[in-house]
C-alpha cells in the first residue's frame, strides 16, 4: 500500500510539473508577444504622427492667415502682404501665445526661388517689404531640440500691389515632433 | 511497451518543440520582417498640387499672361507672346521647373482637356503622381489641366 501511494504521488507530481512548465512557457510566449506588439504599435503611431505633421506643414499655405483671396473666394496662392502682417502681429504676446498653441515648436520660412533674385537672402520685414526674398513668419524653438522634421514645398506668392506672382519655397522645421 | 512516465516525457517534449517552433516562426515573421518601402501618397499628392498651383500662377510675356491662360491658348491653337502657344508654353514651363531645382522628380507630363478633346504639352511620364485642376476662363469656359510627375 505504501509503495503504491508513493508511486501515485510521484505520477501526480510529474503531471503537476508538466502542467507548470507548460504554463510557464505559455506565459513567456505571451509576454514576449505583448512586448514586441507594443513596440510595433508605438513605432506605427510615431510614423503616423510624423506623416500627419508633414502634411500639416506643406498645407500651411491653405490657412486663411496666409492664403490669398478675392471677393471671399480663396485663391491658390499665398498673399505676401498677409505674411508681413502676420510677422508684425507675431510680436504681440496674445497673438504669439495663440499661434504657439497652433504651430508648436517650429520655424516657418518662405524663400523666393523664381524668378531668382541676387538679393534673395535679404529678410523681408514689415519695415522692409521690398528688395528681399526671405519671409520668416514664425519661429519658436525649444530650449533642447531632441528631433527635427524638415519639410518643404513650392508655393505661389502673390503681391497684390503689383498684381504679380512668384514661386516660393515654404520650408517648415518642426522641433521635437 | 513504454512506461507511463516515458509517455508523459515524450508528450512534454512534443509540447516544448511545438512552442519553440511557434516562437521561431513569430520571430521570423514579426521581428525580422522585411521593411516595406512606404510611400506617403497624401504627402506626395499635396506636394505636386502645390507645385502645379505655383507653376500655373506664374505670369509670362512680361507679366501679362498666366501659365494657365497660356495653356488655354495652346488648346485653342492660338499664339502666346506672338509665338506658337503650345511650343512657347511648354518651353517656358520646362525652363521654370528647371530653375526650381526640384530633385524629387525628373520628368513631367502636362495635359489640358475640354470635353473629349485633349492636348498634351509635356509627355515625360506615363505613370507617377497625378493631380489636376479646373481652369475657368473669363468667358466661363472650363478646362481640366492634369499634371503628372515621376522619377
Amino acid at each position: 500500500m505504501g509503495l503504491l501511494n508513493t508511486k501515485g504521488q510521484l505520477q501526480i507530481q510529474e503531471t503537476i510539473l508538466t502542467v507548470f512548465i507548460f504554463i510557464v512557457l505559455i506565459m513567456f510566449g505571451l509576454i514576449f508577444f505583448y512586448r514586441v506588439q507594443s513596440a510595433s504599435i508605438v513605432d506605427d503611431f510615431n510614423d503616423f504622427q510624423k506623416e500627419k505633421a508633414s502634411i500639416d506643414f506643406i498645407t500651411l499655405g491653405d490657412l486663411p492667415e496666409f492664403s490669398c483671396s478675392a471677393g471671399g473666394i480663396k485663391g491658390n496662392c499665398i498673399d505676401a502682404v498677409k505674411l508681413l502682417v502676420f510677422m508684425k502681429l507675431n510680436a504681440t504676446k496674445s497673438f504669439r501665445d495663440h499661434y504657439i498653441s497652433t504651430f508648436g515648436y517650429a520655424n516657418i520660412t518662405f524663400y523666393q526661388v523664381y524668378p531668382k533674385l541676387e538679393t534673395n537672402k535679404n529678410r523681408c520685414t514689415p519695415n522692409k517689404p521690398s528688395d528681399c526674398g526671405v519671409w520668416q513668419v514664425y519661429l519658436y524653438q525649444p530650449k533642447k531640440i531632441t528631433s527635427k522634421l524638415i519639410k518643404d514645398t513650392p508655393v505661389s506668392l502673390y503681391f497684390p500691389e503689383k498684381d504679380t506672382y512668384i514661386i516660393g519655397n515654404l520650408v517648415v522645421e518642426g522641433y521635437n515632433v | 511497451m513504454f512506461k507511463k512516465g516515458q509517455v508523459e516525457m515524450i508528450g512534454l517534449v512534443i509540447v516544448v518543440i511545438l512552442v519553440a517552433l511557434g516562437l521561431l516562426l513569430y520571430v521570423k515573421l514579426v521581428i525580422f520582417r522585411s521593411e516595406t518601402v512606404k510611400v506617403d501618397t497624401a504627402y506626395e499628392h499635396a506636394y505636386v498640387t502645390n507645385l502645379m498651383g505655383a507653376l500655373f500662377n506664374v505670369k509670362l510675356c512680361d507679366q501679362t499672361v498666366k501659365v494657365e491662360e497660356a495653356l488655354v491658348s495652346c488648346f485653342k491653337r492660338e499664339q502666346v507672346c506672338e509665338q506658337d502657344g503650345c511650343t512657347y508654353t511648354s518651353h517656358e514651363i520646362k525652363s521654370i521647373i528647371a530653375s526650381l531645382g526640384v530633385k524629387k522628380y525628373q520628368n513631367y507630363s502636362l495635359e489640358i482637356k475640354k470635353g473629349s478633346e485633349s492636348k498634351l504639352l509635356l509627355n515625360g511620364c506615363k505613370t507617377g503622381i497625378l493631380t489636376s485642376t479646373t481652369i475657368r476662363t473669363q468667358d466661363q469656359e472650363h478646362y481640366t489641366a492634369s499634371f503628372r510627375v515621376c522619377k
